[in-house]
């Protein structure tokens, strides 16, 4: 029997556009979860900031927004297009959904975004996610010639369930850190360094993590540049567009003085009040170990980083061997950087580098970022839980509320004295730090490969 | 022709971008608002004005005999610290409750320290319309010890009205310089309090129609006073057995708002709106309307009783506009 026309010209269209299909596809993806499924806790503050610059207290006058001013001028802007799509109505408060007071997890919220308001703030953020992807497809292109592993290198991260879970379900901003630490990167390759240095701030300023990385995009300016005017002029123009756009994003909270509280994420928030003992179960307990070992690892994370970057200037290679190990470095400082178990959206910035690796230097590494991918999804869904289902009850009506109240029932529950959400969490997130450490299994493996008489990497 | 780079264009775009929603974000809010608003024959007439999308409530407020509270004061010292935050978590914390206030319409406040409040207490001629904010659960010694002669008891004897946050009233007291205590059985002071809750209860009935008119969005038992004693009136959201996220009761001529629960983001927000919308213990709404707009807006509320305050707010669930236009 033969093929009808129309799926001919389907799989014609994907051999000549492979690209514009896999973005068809995930667009279609984020589409199908945007306006029904949302994390309410963070998108509910989304809205709270939007509502706060509206009252004329800025983005730190009143709590609610927690984090350095970048996604907060996104913010602004998304309330701008709201008010020009007449979109008044940001939230409601369902009532029936306040038996999660009840429940040991602190972050479900029945005020819930509406489905229009989500929508903008979730499609602004699918914006990033494909130029994200674009940027890669044009580093992988730039670097290899090779137009199929650029579009492999695009389908791994557009079509990365953490990467839409981020945008398209979570609403939470990490992929605009990961879009400027890729643009960063690509312009640092172009020699583009005061626009770098730019954008580096943004990136650093919207999420740190990319700070983490300041020393081996150091290693690629002075390895490039050979010269030794040349070398001071290159990283003197990559310092001035840091500290410009830096100055110049900071300016407000400069001004109105609230330049401390753009770190308040970092120190402590707003006015934290307190009855009864902090630490209330295992799962806390934890949290509580846990930010204590994060902050010790840092020596290590740190000093591990600065061995890489020692390394990597000190390769011998030029041209486009160079390029193929520094990038494998990059990708290799990326990890570094999560030796402990991070929140799962944190990991995007690690997936560009893996996901290039994969297309470029050993196809293994699609092994780790499959299992990053899928685990730290699985970590995202069992962190959030039945909240993702809220909004999906007040507007649509589409799930009963006594299934919400089983599920959190459910998870509240406890088994030896822990509840089955600690339980959940602690699997989860150990899945997912062991896939972050298989990167490092392959690593070895792969050089094992290449130097089979070498008996350390 | 040197083809056009699209990787510096969207670094430039992004660029922009950044620092066009910085600027906007101090330059172009906030919006303009504002509200009036008549009484007429048959209730009020008002006219809205707001330059960006909002959704927006008008509430008429039956206030039976009662006179809203038209000057707060809010008791906070650093030497007296409350059992459940710092000297600068309180600050912090009071700060936001000063800030939210002024979003929803209310200007007139001031913070008073354990001296002036003793001052207060000591020489109020007359405390009607006026209302003292008690955050963090705690009373200093200076006009509270546990015993029914306290000064404290002068406010509400003088009709003074009370807010009330933090903890069951009367639960704790603070001297200077040391740590909160705990009072035995703060209902020899406060009958009210007997029965009060001291955990979380699930409370997932609206008290309509005031707490969807006024946005009201704390859904937090814990410490709200029992609807068993006599002359508790609920507000906000409700509990099966009648426990409510507000309680109010009256002690002599003045009255005691407890707003359940932890203080935080929620507990200001119903907070700031039950002050500036002048809610008193017999508060009923008479009438209200909601609805979206840009620009203008105008129309009318119906009632027939006169001692009725008019509010507006606008943003819904996410205040950032609010004024008593009446009242």
């Amino acid at each position: 029997m033969s093929e009808g026309r129309g799926a001919k010209g389907i799989k014609a269209f994907i051999a000549r556009h492979p690209a514009v299909f896999i973005a068809i596809v995930g667009l279609a993806i984020r589409a199908c979860l945007i306006p029904f499924f949302t994390y309410t806790y963070d998108v509910y503050h989304w809205a709270l900031t939007i509502s706060n610059l509206r009252s004329g207290e800025g983005l730190y006058g009143l709590s609610g927004y927690y984090y350095t001013p970048v996604w907060g001028y996104f913010l602004a802007g998304i309330g701008s297009i709201a008010d020009l799509l007449r979109i008044a109505d940001f939230g409601d408060m369902f009532y029936s959904l306040a038996f999660v007071n009840g429940s040991e997890w602190d972050y479900y919220q029945a005020l819930v975004c509406t489905p229009a308001f989500t929508i903008l703030v979730k499609a602004t953020l699918t914006i990033f996610d494909l130029i994200t992807g674009y940027l890669i497809y044009v580093l992988v292109k730039e670097h290899t010639g090779d137009g199929k592993k650029a579009v492999a290198a695009f389908g791994l991260w557009f079509l990365c369930p953490i990467v839409i879970y981020t945008s398209a379900i979570h609403g939470m901003f990490d992929v605009i850190a990961v879009m400027t630490l890729v643009l960063t990167v690509l312009l640092l390759f172009r020699r583009r360094y005061g626009l770098a240095g730019a954008v580096f701030a943004v990136s650093i300023f919207t999420k740190f993590f990319p700070f983490y990385l300041t020393l081996i995009l150091l290693v690629l300016v002075i390895k490039q540049e050979k010269e030794a005017v040349a070398r001071r002029k290159a990283l003197i123009t990559l310092v001035l567009g840091f500290v410009a756009m830096f100055v110049l994003m900071y300016m407000p909270q400069i001004i109105d003085g609230t330049f401390l509280d753009t770190f308040s994420f970092v120190t402590s928030r707003v006015a934290e009040i307190s009855v009864g003992p902090e630490i209330k179960d295992v799962w806390n307990l934890i949290q509580t170990i846990g930010y204590t070992v994060v902050i010790m690892l840092q020596v290590v994370i740190l000093s591990v980083l600065f061995v890489i970057a020692q390394r990597t200037y000190r390769l011998p290679q030029e041209g486009s061997e160079f390029v193929a190990k520094y990038m494998h470095r990059l990708m290799l400082s990326t990890a570094v950087i999560f030796l402990w178990t991070p929140t799962p959206t944190y990991l995007m910035i690690l997936l560009p580098f893996l996901a290039y690796a994969a297309v470029t230097r050993d196809e293994n590494y699609i092994i780790p970022f499959v299992l990053i991918s899928v685990f730290s999804t699985l970590y995202a869904l069992a962190m959030h839980n039945y909240s993702l289902l809220f909004q999906l009850y007040g507007y649509f009506g589409a799930v009963p509320l006594d299934y919400l109240v089983g599920g959190i029932g459910w998870l509240d529950g406890t088994l030896f004295n822990i509840t089955n959400r600690t339980l959940v969490n602690i699997s989860l997130g150990l899945a997912e730090t062991l896939s972050i450490y298989a990167i490092y299994l392959f690593t070895y493996w792969g050089y094992m490969k290449r130097n089979p008489r070498e008996g350390k990497v | 022709m040197k083809r056009p780079d699209a990787v510096t264009a969207i670094a430039v775009l992004l660029l922009v971008l950044v620092l066009a929603g910085g600027a906007l974000s101090y330059a172009a809010y906030p919006g303009e608002y504002g509200a009036e608003g008549v009484s007429t024959a048959t209730g009020a007439d008002f006219r809205l004005r707001s330059s960006l999308s909002t959704e927006y409530g008008v509430i008429a407020i039956d206030n039976g005999t009662e006179a809203p509270v038209s000057k707060l004061y809010i008791f906070i010292d650093p030497d007296y610290v409350p059992y459940c935050t710092d000297a600068s978590g309180a600050d912090a914390y009071i700060t936001q409750v000063e800030k939210e206030l002024l979003r929803c319409g209310f200007d007139n406040f001031e913070r008073v320290d354990a001296k002036k409040l003793l001052d207060l207490m000591l020489d109020p001629p007359s405390a009607v319309e006026m209302g003292i904010l008690i955050p963090f659960g705690t009373l200093p010694d200076t006009v509270y010890t546990g015993q029914p002669a306290d000064e404290f008891l002068n406010w509400t004897a003088k009709g003074g009205t009370v807010y009330w946050m933090g903890g069951i009233p009367g639960a704790y007291k603070v001297s200077e310089g040391e740590d909160a205590v705990k009072v035995s059985s703060p209902e020899t002071v406060f009958s009210f309090v007997t029965g009060a809750s001291k955990g979380e209860m699930i409370a997932d009935e609206p008290v309509d129609p005031m707490c969807s008119a006024l946005n009201l969005i704390s859904t937090s038992t814990r410490f709200a006073l029992s609807p068993a004693y006599p002359g508790v009136e609920g507000m906000g959201v409700k509990t099966s057995d009648g426990r409510c996220s507000i309680s109010a009761v009256k002690d002599g001529p003045g009255t005691f708002f407890v707003i359940a629960g932890i203080p935080g983001s929620e507990q200001r927000h119903d907070l700031s709106i039950l002050i500036s919308a002048g809610i008193t213990y017999q508060s009923e709404v008479a009438d209200f309307e909601t609805g979206a707009f840009r620009g203008h807006t105008a129309s009318s509320l119906e009632y027939t009783s006169t001692n009725v305050s008019v509010y507006v707010i606008y943003g819904g669930y996410f205040p950032i506009f609010g004024k008593r236009i009446i009242g």
